[in-house]
């Protein structure tokens, strides 16, 4: 079990490193460089060397991307082009809000996908199985900011229940949550419907009913927690698709969190606040990642005892 | 002996593909008070439907048992509502399965799966609970139980898991344990100790059993009485010794001629030619007449119903009676 914990531990390192590089050579790639956006259009040749040279971009790329390694890795994420304030600071002051709504959006996915997948699933081919069905293609194929705008003209416009945007009071994040999740909902009850119905072929299910379990117990007991394991992976892996989607919804809803700050700071073309944002979404994901590794070692003895 | 367990009549069909399948079509066998009768049968014939059906958990759908009466110490059990039939499952009836690999929960410990068999039936408190489960594991031959109480399935061999399965079959003492095969899957050695193992527990607890095998070795060691199925039929019933001393229907003694012995080369078993009829394309008359060497016009046309022969014998089966014989010498003569 520690060797398991150790070797994700040394992986998340690993694909960390991977991921500096990437950002690092994506932002390589942007055309004209940080020199031209501080600058503006007609700059001088000398004026635009100037800058780079302040900014230690005349060294060699390998020289440049060591040097920011380090400091990132201090926690320094370097100042922005917009401000000239720290990064870091910005980012973690704005992440609560983020972490906020992610929670919300997966307790609403939750709240959806686990009562309908378990239905479907027991009941096949039903009515509740095709309406579940129809659900989920809607909840993937509709993208999220469209189901966001829906839910503002239909709730805060028409009927007046929900705040439209912002996170005065606790019912702001009721309409972006769902936005966000009812994508993640309809992959996710897809995902418990299949993986329950593998299960309940199992024999062990014979077993519990032959002890005179109820049917209920049988389910939610015997079945579920074994079903429940591929999810937990799917879950993880939705995650980030999740973090994705908050720059979009936290933009339409004027949520306070990263993601609509990076959006706003993308806009301008704040190189060093991008790249400290992406490096945070990864440490993000790594750290999900991580907690679901050992959720499903927490679930499955097979893969504590080994 | 007062019969624990009768089945009359029984008929479950199953909805396929390709239409409605009768997986059981009149099936009755009874099983007495602490009798050990053995359900033998080729693959496919039944034999696990017909457990199943008892304890009413064929899967629904697709299942359905149609017709027929389970009297279980004269109660009829396809009356019963499931709530009843939750109180009768594993306290009066219990099953073991073939599969000890499967059969098992693998994400709950092997104690915490015989304490919730336990704790479904009796009110204990945790602590007589556990004390229960490490007596019951010490009594289906576990060493160390205060240690494997808290392993999971996987950290087990396959004869443990069957030992735990066993162990947790008959925790609350039932009357009847249904044992599906309870050897199949085990190695050789392995099954001569878990057949001893039911044996031994058999004697001290007095339950009876119905105990499914396609091995006819397995029935002459452990079965007082032997009902033998085909396609569905029970086609022959017999005290065991009579039945192995002169089965009376050519199927039972194909069966018993494929049993390998010492005294006959392996090349010179009988094999029963051609294959188990599939549910959907049933013969006409008696099912095993494509492959019986004995069959004759008769036969394909009328289905020859289960009848007693005398000396708690019955066998579904023209040869012998009135019909044949005009039929036989009908065939003979020609
Ligand atoms: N869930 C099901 N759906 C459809 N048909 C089924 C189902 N379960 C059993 N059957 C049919 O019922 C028949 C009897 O099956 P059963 O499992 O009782 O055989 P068996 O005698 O136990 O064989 P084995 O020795 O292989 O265990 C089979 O031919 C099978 O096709
Ligand atoms: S009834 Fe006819 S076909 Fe069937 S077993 Fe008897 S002799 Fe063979
Ligand atoms: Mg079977």
């Amino acid at each position: 079990m520690a060797r398991y914990i150790l070797r994700r531990l040394i992986q998340s390192i690993g694909v960390l490193l991977g991921v500096t590089i990437l950002v690092f050579s994506l932002v390589q790639l942007i055309p004209g460089g940080p020199a031209l956006m501080i600058l503006g259009e007609d700059a001088t040749a000398e004026q635009i060397a100037m800058v780079n040279h302040n900014l230690g971009l005349d060294r060699p790329l390998h020289v440049q991307y060591l040097d920011w390694l380090s400091k990132v890795c201090r926690g320094d994420f370097g100042k922005s082009f917009q401000d000239s304030r720290p990064i870091l600071p910005d980012l973690l002051s704005r992440m609560p809000a983020t972490l906020e709504l992610l929670a919300a959006a997966m307790f609403i996915a939750l709240l959806i996908a686990v009562p309908i997948g378990i239905a479907s699933a027991v009941k096949r081919n039903s009515l509740l199985d095709n309406v579940g069905r129809v659900f989920a293609l809607l909840g993937v194929s509709m993208p999220s900011f469209w189901i966001g705008l829906l839910l503002i003209l239909v709730f805060a416009k028409d009927l007046r229940w929900l705040p439209s945007a912002g996170r005065e009071s606790w019912t702001g994040v009721i309409m972006p949550a769902i936005a966000l999740g009812f994508a993640m909902a309809g992959i996710l009850m897809r995902m418990i419907r299949s993986s329950l119905l593998e299960v309940l072929r199992e024999d062990y299910l014979k077993t519990a009913r032959a002890k005179g379990l109820s049917e209920r117990i049988v389910i939610l007991k015997h079945a579920m927690r074994n079903a429940i394991l591929p999810v937990i992976t799917t879950i993880a892996l939705q995650v980030g698709n999740l973090l994705g989607g908050t720059v979009v919804i936290e933009t339409v809803f004027a949520w306070p969190g990263i993601g609509r700050f990076c959006y706003m700071r993308m806009l301008q073309r704040d190189i060093p606040t991008i790249m400290g944002n992406l490096l945070l979404y990864a440490v993000l994901v790594c750290i999900l990642n991580i907690i679901t590794d050992l959720l499903y070692a927490l679930f499955d003895p097979r893969i504590r005892y080994s | 002996m007062k019969p624990l367990l009768e089945i009359e009549n029984l008929v479950t069909t199953f909805d396929t593909e390709d239409g409605c399948v009768t997986a059981l079509d009149g099936v009755s066998l009874s099983v007495g008070q602490g009798e050990t009768v053995a359900l033998v049968g080729e693959s496919g014939c039944g034999k696990s439907v017909t457990s199943l059906s008892i304890l009413r958990l064929v899967p629904s759908p697709p299942g359905k048992v149609e017709a027929g009466r389970i009297l279980f110490e004269g109660e009829d059990l396809l009356a019963k509502s499931e709530p009843q039939m939750r109180e009768i499952r594993g306290r009066d009836i219990a099953m073991i399965f073939q599969e000890p690999m499967t059969s098992l929960n693998p994400v709950f410990t092997c104690g915490s799966q015989l304490i919730e068999a336990i704790g479904q039936h009796q009110r204990l408190t945790a602590a007589q609970a556990k004390e229960k489960v490490l007596e019951m594991l010490r009594l289906v031959g576990i060493p160390l139980p205060d240690q494997r109480f808290d392993e999971y399935p996987h950290q087990m061999s396959g004869g443990m898991r069957q030992r735990v399965m066993i162990g947790m079959a008959l925790c609350c003492a039932p009357k009847l344990l249904i044992a599906d095969e309870p050897t199949t899957a085990l190695d050789v050695t392995i099954q001569a100790q878990i057949l001893d193992l039911l044996i031994k527990l058999k004697k001290k607890m007095g339950m009876a059993i119905l105990l499914i095998t396609h091995d006819m070795g397995v029935v002459a060691e452990m079965a007082e009485r032997v009902v033998v199925m085909y396609a569905g039929k029970v086609i022959e019933e017999a005290p065991v010794r009579e039945l192995f001393r002169a089965p009376a229907h050519p199927y039972t003694r194909g069966l018993l001629d494929s049993i390998p012995r010492l005294d006959v080369r392996e090349d010179q078993l009988g094999t029963i030619p051609g294959n188990v009829p599939s549910l959907g394309s049933m013969p006409s008359g008696c099912r095993f007449h494509p492959r019986c060497p004995h069959a004759c016009g008769l036969c394909a046309e009328r289905v020859p119903e289960l009848r007693e022969t005398g000396g708690g014998r019955k066998v579904a089966c023209w040869l012998g009676t009135p019909g044949m014989a005009v039929a036989g010498e009908r065939s003979a003569s020609r």
